[in-house]
């Protein structure tokens, strides 16, 4: 379970955000993305491997 | 199925479920109380690959079953109008769990659908509420449509350019601060 204080720095970061931002568009596309790319996971596992602190 | 991917099936099918809570009580609509977020259904799927004039031909079917399978922590998607689902989604956190991706968006088309103009926009939403909750540090979208390149980075994506192959695609991303 997650916490209630989690739950509600959580909701109160979302409400900042939305209230920031348009919730509405204009001219909506249909879709977005690329479901057939998964190649994009070892990048991102790469990327991650040099984000972790040296350990020697 | 094995015990440990069961166990993490319940665990994040529990924090996907918060993530739909939190996003549909926060959205700023007035309408929002007709408005619902759910994992991916059979009706949902039924309705997306039945609708007429898509704009891509993605088997829905094979996706879901494909995620489920692989990812037990994926971020799932339907959105509703009453008993309408307007549109889905489906992505994933990386490996080590610091980013959530944005993989797939798809709206049902036509002008019927009561949610034109918001699919996006709650969707994203509902990324960032996943992506705190299980403590990741960055949002980012894969493979954007190029129409909503604008509108990601009005919500303060950064853009990536990739080189255009399969293996460099094109994303956003946004650093969440703490």
């Amino acid at each position: 379970m997650v916490d209630e204080k989690k739950l509600q720095e959580i909701k109160k970061k979302i409400r900042k955000t939305i209230e920031e931002q348009p919730m509405e568009l204009e001219n909506e596309p249909d879709h977005s993305g690329e479901p057939n790319n998964t190649i994009q996971k070892d990048i991102e596992e790469r990327e991650e491997e040099n984000e972790k602190p040296n350990r020697q | 199925m094995q015990v440990s991917h069961r166990r993490a099936e319940d665990k994040y099918k529990n924090i996907r479920s918060i993530a739909h809570e939190i996003t549909m009580e926060e959205l700023p609509y007035q309408d929002k109380m007709a408005i619902a977020l759910t994992d991916i259904n059979v009706v949902a799927l039924n309705a997306i690959s039945s609708a007429k004039e898509r704009g891509v031909d993605w088997d829905w079917n094979f996706g879901i079953r494909s995620y489920r399978k692989r990812y037990p922590n994926r971020f799932e998607l339907a959105i509703w109008y009453n008993s309408t689902v307007c549109g889905l989604s489906l992505g994933r956190p990386s490996y080590h769990g610091s980013r959530v991706r944005l993989d797939f968006i798809e709206r049902v088309p036509g002008t019927n659908n009561p949610l034109v103009g918001r699919v996006t926009p709650i969707a994203v939403t509902a990324y960032e509420v996943y992506a705190r909750l299980i403590d990741a540090k960055q949002v980012r979208i894969i493979s954007p449509a190029e129409a909503l390149i604008d509108y990601y980075t009005s919500l303060n994506y950064v853009f990536v350019k990739g080189s255009g192959s399969q293996a460099n695609p094109s994303y956003l991303y946004k650093s969440l601060e703490s």
